[in-house]
């Protein structure tokens, strides 16, 4: 089966078949090359994409969690870090049950505050712990956790 | 006549392949650029609000003392006016709105506003800040930011 042919000479139906065959073979290994590369490339520009959703989302998510650190820094007590988080721009539905603080951001987070206090020799130290989630609920995925304390002179336990 | 049917044939079949690989090729190119603005967008936004909300901040802090901040008329509404003193003297340092950019003028106290001199942080529509038992707010296009003032009468000028 030598499918090399001399000057001149025809090629008989049988070989030109043959590369004919062996033509489209190659054209179909091509295709499927290239898409294959195409499912490649369009998967990395689709993780570029989440990727930079994840950061902006997480840029968001720092700065709500910074501005409720802030807030709880600032406050004399577990009612004024709820009352200045309730006047503050961009922060919406903000309850508070016993010792849990949830509010919604504009930004489409989910912010849940564990306050705790510690009884110190002289007033008193609040503990904040302060974490974000993605959703409007808080069971979304968390984002973004901080921790904050302040302390309050003039209501604790006299060692 | 078989034959050139077929060679007609194929010869289509080839500008079409042709055809669709670059078709291919330009949808791959036109989706990966509008991807890449997409993130390059997202990237700028969260640069501008990252340098400029961490800028003020970290003005704000560094001059943390009382009767430090007050309020004052600039020349887009009012500008935040952060005071210091050294060796004697008071400085200003001057946060406003000019021509669509927050701006920061360095000056001797008293001294007139000039907004030649200002130095532009970043780009904003809106710079608006209030106090409140001692968490400064500061609002600018990029989102607002909250201080909370270690001296419980750093902000007892605005």
């Amino acid at each position: 089966m030598n499918d090399v042919f001399k000057q001149g000479e025809r090629p008989t139906p049988d070989k030109a078949n043959s590369r004919s065959r062996a033509f489209y073979l190659e054209v179909l290994l091509l295709l499927a090359g290239f898409a294959f590369v195409s499912v490649v490339i369009f998967q990395l520009f689709g993780s570029a994409y989440n990727l930079s959703v994840d950061a902006t989302r997480t840029e968001n998510a720092l700065t709500s969690a910074r501005n409720v650190a802030e807030t709880f820094s600032a406050s004399q007590d577990d009612a004024s870090f709820e009352a200045a988080l309730a006047g503050l721009p961009g922060f919406a539905d903000v309850m508070r049950e016993g010792s849990r603080v949830t509010l919604k951001t504009d930004t489409g987070l989910f912010v849940g505050v564990n306050l705790s206090a510690k009884p110190q020799s002289a007033g008193m130290m609040r503990s904040a712990s302060i974490t974000v989630f993605s959703g409007d609920t808080g069971e979304g995925e968390p984002l973004y956790s901080l921790e904050s304390e302040a302390y309050e002179s003039g209501r604790g336990v006299v060692a | 006549m078989a034959t050139r049917v077929s060679d007609k044939a194929s010869s289509l079949f080839m500008l079409a392949l042709f055809a669709v690989i670059v078709m291919l090729s330009l949808i791959l190119v036109v989706f990966g650029s509008n991807v890449y603005r997409a993130i390059e967008q997202g990237r700028t936004a969260d640069n501008v609000a990252r340098a400029g909300t961490a800028y003020i901040i970290s003005r704000v802090e560094s001059v943390d003392a009382a009767d430090a901040l007050s309020r004052r008329a600039g020349p887009e509404g009012d500008m935040l006016i952060l005071a210091e003193n050294v060796s004697g003297q008071t400085y200003e340092t001057r946060l406003y709105l000019s021509d669509g950019e927050l701006c920061e003028e360095y000056a001797l106290a008293g001294a007139p506003v000039d907004t030649e001199n200002a130095t532009a942080i970043v780009a904003s529509d809106v710079f608006d800040f209030s106090y409140s038992r001692g968490l400064l707010t500061v609002t600018t296009s990029s989102g607002t930011q909250c201080v909370a003032l270690q001296t419980s009468q750093g902000g007892a000028g605005l």
